[in-house]
């Protein structure tokens, strides 16, 4: 037994091939370009073909009505020619090289003129920023309190991980290095949105450490007459910064070399212009 | 063995120039090409005039761009196509239903009735009003190249070169165009009664 569904596909398959084979024969046979003897093969077709003589009848009285209502007059009105003769006609601009050469030089100019303003504008705009040591000394007046408290090495190393992509681990410390762990401050950020400042106190002094990417890295905005020491050290894919009051960097010697990546923050940072 | 050589045309864009009187000349002969064409892009006769005057003046104005080696027509017809197509939107701007308002505004033709609330009515003018409605619904270049086969009785080679599209494309206009104004007619009631000798739809 024949399936329905696939029965009606056949059918409608079989009509559409059908009218489309009539309306071939209706174009042709209501074109007056057919030749006679095909014009006159077309319409033995068509009869034969159900609904064929249908659409002939249909399409020969649309076609004789579109032919009454769009018929194009005699003459259609188009302009004369002393219309026309007033009609200036547009020459093919074609520049002089002097133009040519004055355009390029102003583009030039206008280039050079928009690339001196931009640089100047972000100079401007870093300059505008605090210098770290103003940040240093934003988290002393603020009571060096931090945003989170250190509790644990691990939890640390997670927000390591959570924000730059990078297992660090703080060395194994005993009481005779001096440094104490405040916590981890997350404003202002000193070189994006990702760096991680640690706040520390080594011998009683606050001492402010930052990690970020290497490839993030600034040229850091620090005034050198602060009485601050700004210690850096690049530990690729990172770059850890220190602000202190010591003359040596006390904190980032006893951070680990960054370890495997464990998750994707850290894929623009193993790009090659990572190096500094 | 024979080698042709291709010498370049004496008649390179740069070397000749349609003269105004030639353009003049050559427009007129193909007026109601373009005539019909215009009316075809908008759908109606209304406006085709000024379209063609239109588009002839912009011809004119870039005779320059004209290379002669060219098709005259094709380039016309580029223009009036363009031309048409930015009166129609104009139009269909300017008026919410502009077919409705021209075929209400047609003259009744002699024999017409008047029904009660003053309509026309006409086998044969209601039978215009449905394929004026029909032929509006489709695209232009379907439109167009319905009109330029049935009223101008062009080949379908002649189509192509006169739209600049391929001769498969208008002839497939052709064909749609009259399998939806078929289409449009019947569900109006307006399709002649089925053939005896018809198989059931």
């Amino acid at each position: 037994m024949s399936d329905p569904a696939q029965n009606g596909i056949t059918q409608n398959h079989v009509n559409g091939a059908l009218d489309e084979r009539i309306d071939c024969l209706v174009d042709e046979l209501l074109s007056p370009l057919t030749p006679i003897d095909r014009a006159a093969a077309a319409r033995r077709e068509l009869v034969a073909l159900p609904r064929g003589s249908d659409h002939l009848a249909q399409h020969q009285r649309v076609d004789e009505r579109l032919r009454v209502l769009f018929a194009p007059p005699a003459k259609p009105a188009v302009p004369a020619l002393s219309q026309l003769a007033q009609i200036p006609l547009r020459t093919p601009k074609r520049l002089h090289p002097l133009r040519i050469a004055a355009m390029l030089l102003f583009a030039s100019a206008a280039a050079i003129a928009g690339w001196a303003l931009l640089s100047h504008w972000s100079q401007s705009m870093r300059e505008r920023g605090p210098s770290w040591d103003q940040l240093y000394m934003a988290e002393i007046n603020s009571g060096f309190d931090p945003d989170l408290k250190y509790t644990t090495q691990a939890e640390l190393t997670e927000l390591f991980v959570i924000r730059l992509g990078r297992e660090v681990t703080l060395s194994q410390r005993d009481s005779s290095d001096g440094v104490e762990l405040v916590g981890i401050s997350l404003t202002p950020p000193a070189i994006s949105i990702q760096t991680l400042t640690l706040l520390t106190r080594v011998d009683e002094k606050p001492v402010m450490m930052m990690a970020d990417a290497l490839s993030r890295d600034v040229e850091p905005p620090f005034d050198a007459g602060s009485g601050l020491y700004l210690h850096r050290r690049e530990a690729p894919p990172l770059v850890y910064y220190e602000v202190s009051p010591w003359p040596e960097p006390r904190v980032i010697p006893l951070l680990s070399e960054p370890t495997e990546r464990i998750c994707p923050p850290c894929d623009e940072e193993e790009a090659p212009t990572a190096q500094k | 063995m024979k080698t042709v050589r291709h010498q370049p045309s004496a008649t390179s864009a740069s070397a000749a120039r349609l003269t105004r009187d030639e353009f003049a000349r050559r427009l007129e002969a193909s007026a109601r090409l373009f005539w019909c064409i215009a009316a075809g892009i908008l759908g109606r006769r209304q406006g085709a005039d000024d379209v063609v005057q239109e588009a002839a003046m912009i011809a004119l104005s870039k005779l320059d761009e004209f290379d002669p080696a060219t098709s005259f027509n094709a380039w016309v017809s580029q223009i009036v196509r363009f031309t048409a197509l930015n009166q129609a939107r104009r139009h269909d701007r300017r008026e919410a239903a502009p077919l409705q308002d021209d075929v209400s505004s047609r003259p009744a033709r002699p024999g017409s009735a008047v029904t009660s609330d003053g309509r026309v009515m006409s086998d044969q003018q209601d039978f215009d009003d449905e394929v004026l409605r029909a032929l509006a619904t489709l695209e232009a270049m379907p439109r167009a190249c319905l009109l330029l086969r049935v009223v101008m009785e062009l080949s379908y080679a002649d189509i192509s070169q006169a739209l600049s599209i391929p001769e498969g494309s208008a002839m497939s206009h052709v064909h749609r165009a009259r399998r939806s104004l078929r289409e449009r007619l019947e569900s109006s009631h307006h399709a002649p009664r089925p053939h005896p000798a018809g198989a059931p739809r």
